[in-house]
C-alpha cells in the first residue's frame, strides 16, 4: 500500500478486491492507493448519472488497471455532495473478472479522496485547478462510506433516496461515424486528433445523452459534435482535445422567447451545466 | 428589409455553391466550419487552392446565377470544371446570400459583433486554366468573415450553415456509379 503522499493518479486497485469496504471498515486515509503511476494516459470512461440532488459518477473501463487522473473532471460535474451522505452503487460485477465491483469503490474513492476544500466550488472555477494542484492540495483522505453489498438486488446506479436513473447512450453508438471519420481524414490527409476523439468520449461519460450527435471532422484534425434541429436549438462544440471546448449554442425560451447564443470556450465539464442553462438538456439527455 | 449593418456590398439576391468535403456534413447537415474562411499563419494544416497554390484568404464559392440553363444543367457545368478533383462523397451546399444575411441578423442583430460583418463582400474572383483544370469563370470569394482565429467565426458559420437549402452530389451519381 503507498503512503497519503503518493501521487493521486496511482491506479491499480488490484488489491481493492481483497479489501471490505462499508461503514465500519473505510480504510485510513491513503491506504488504498496503489500501483503503478504512469497509468494517467489510458482512456477511461466516466459514467455519468444525473441525480436529484446533483452528478454523480463513476469510473469504469474495458481493462485494468484504471486511471486515477479523471476525478477532478468528475468532481466538475456539479454539486454532489461531499459528506458521508450514503451512495447506492450497483457492485454487480458485468464482467468476467468482477472488475465492475471495484469500479464503484475507485469512484466513491476517487470523490471523497478528491473532496475539494470547502470554501472552493469546483465547479465555477474548473479552469484555476490543475491535476498538480490536486496533487499538492488535495491529498486523498478518504472518508466514511458505505456501500450496498454486492448482492444488492438494485439494478443500476442510484443515490439511496433518489429515483434510479436511466442512462444515456453508449458511446460506441458512433464507433461507426468514428471510423469513416477516421478514412476521411485519411483520405484528405488530415491529422484527425485522437485527444478531441477522446474528448468525445469523455462527453458522452460525463453526461447522459439521449440523442445521437453529429460528427464532423474539422481543418485542424479536431472534431465538432454537434446537436441541430433549428436555429433555435443547436447545440455545438469543437472538442480542443485538452478537456476544452469551443461551443456554438442557439436555445430559444418558449414561454419568454428570449434568444440565447452562445460561443467562446468552455471545460468539458461544464457542458451539461451549459446545456441545462440553455434549456437544451432535455432535448439531448436521455429521459 | 433591415440588414442590420451587415455590408451592403453583397449582392443578396446571388445564389451560392460552397464545397463541402465528406467530413463536414452529416445526415444532410452541413457542419458551420465550411463557412468559415481558413487563413494563412494558422497552426492546422492549410490545403492550398491547387488552382493556384495560395491559400484561402476569403471564403471561396461559386455563383450560380452567372450561368444559363436549368439548375441542373448549371451544376453539371460546375462540377465539370471546377478546379480541384472532386469526390462522389463530397458535396456542394446551396444557399441564397439574402437567407444567410436574414439568419445572420436574427440571430445577432443584437450582438456587438455584427460590426464585424460590414464589410462583407462577394467578389467575382474567376480563375484561369492551369494545365490541369479549365478556366473557372464562375469562381467568387466571400470576403469579411470572421477566419478561424476569430471565435466569432464559428457562431457566423453555423448560422450560414442554417441557410443551406440543398446539398448536391459533387459529381453527379449517375457518373458517380460508372458505366
Amino acid at each position: 500500500m503507498r503512503s497519503a503522499s503518493a501521487p493521486i493518479y496511482a491506479g491499480d486497485f488490484a488489491q481493492l478486491g481483497e479489501m471490505t469496504i462499508g461503514t465500519d471498515s473505510a480504510p485510513a486515509a491513503g491506504s488504498w492507493w496503489s500501483g503503478s503511476e504512469d497509468l494517467h494516459d489510458e482512456p477511461v470512461r466516466v459514467i455519468h448519472r444525473k441525480s436529484l440532488r446533483g452528478a454523480m459518477g463513476v469510473f469504469s473501463h474495458d481493462h485494468w488497471p484504471l486511471s486515477f487522473i479523471q476525478p477532478l473532471e468528475l468532481m466538475q460535474l456539479g454539486d454532489f455532495e461531499t459528506g458521508t451522505e450514503p451512495y447506492c452503487l450497483d457492485a454487480k460485477p458485468s464482467s468476467s473478472n468482477g472488475a465492475s465491483s471495484l469500479f464503484c469503490l475507485a469512484a466513491v474513492g476517487a470523490i471523497h479522496a478528491l473532496s475539494p476544500a470547502p470554501q472552493l466550488n469546483l465547479y465555477y472555477v474548473p479552469h484555476a485547478i490543475t491535476r498538480d494542484a490536486v496533487r499538492t492540495s488535495y491529498l486523498p483522505t478518504p472518508r466514511l462510506i458505505e456501500l450496498i453489498p454486492t448482492d444488492s438486488p438494485i439494478a443500476g446506479w442510484q443515490l439511496v433516496g433518489d429515483e434510479i436513473l436511466d442512462s444515456g447512450l453508449s458511446f460506441s453508438v458512433l464507433e461507426d461515424r468514428v471510423r469513416e471519420l477516421r478514412n476521411i481524414a485519411a483520405e484528405e490527409e488530415i491529422e484527425i486528433s485522437n485527444k478531441s476523439l477522446s474528448d468525445l468520449e469523455q462527453l458522452f461519460a460525463l453526461m447522459p445523452i439521449g440523442i445521437p450527435p453529429l460528427l464532423f471532422l474539422l481543418d485542424n484534425g479536431n472534431i465538432r459534435v454537434s446537436w441541430r434541429e433549428s436555429i433555435n436549438k443547436h447545440a455545438s462544440f469543437e472538442l480542443m482535445g485538452d478537456g476544452e471546448a469551443k461551443p456554438v449554442i442557439f436555445s430559444q425560451d418558449p414561454a419568454t422567447e428570449i434568444r440565447n447564443q452562445l460561443y467562446g470556450a468552455v471545460s468539458l465539464a461544464r457542458i451539461p451545466k451549459l446545456l441545462e442553462a440553455a434549456g437544451l438538456d432535455e432535448w439531448i439527455f436521455a429521459a | 428589409v433591415d440588414f442590420c449593418g451587415v455590408s451592403d456590398l453583397l449582392p443578396k439576391e446571388s445564389r451560392i455553391l460552397r464545397h463541402v468535403p465528406n467530413g463536414k456534413y452529416q445526415d444532410g447537415k452541413v457542419d458551420g466550419s465550411v463557412f468559415v474562411p481558413r487563413v494563412d499563419g494558422e497552426v492546422f494544416q492549410l490545403r492550398e487552392k491547387l488552382s493556384d497554390g495560395m491559400p484561402e484568404t476569403g471564403l471561396s464559392v461559386v455563383s450560380i446565377d452567372l450561368l444559363d440553363g436549368t439548375d441542373v444543367d448549371r451544376i453539371n457545368k460546375i462540377r465539370a470544371t471546377f478546379p480541384r478533383k472532386l469526390k462522389p462523397s463530397q458535396r456542394f451546399a446551396e444557399l441564397t446570400v439574402a437567407d444567410a444575411v436574414q439568419l445572420v441578423c436574427e440571430k445577432m442583430a443584437h450582438l456587438d459583433e455584427v460590426e464585424q460583418l460590414a464589410n462583407l463582400a462577394l467578389l467575382h474572383t474567376p480563375i484561369e486554366a492551369t494545365d490541369d483544370y479549365p478556366e473557372f469563370p464562375l469562381h467568387c470569394d466571400i470576403t469579411g468573415l470572421p477566419i478561424r482565429t476569430n471565435a466569432f467565426s464559428a457562431l457566423v458559420g453555423e448560422v450560414i450553415s442554417y441557410a443551406v437549402t440543398h446539398l448536391h452530389p459533387a459529381v453527379a451519381e449517375d457518373a458517380a456509379a460508372g458505366p
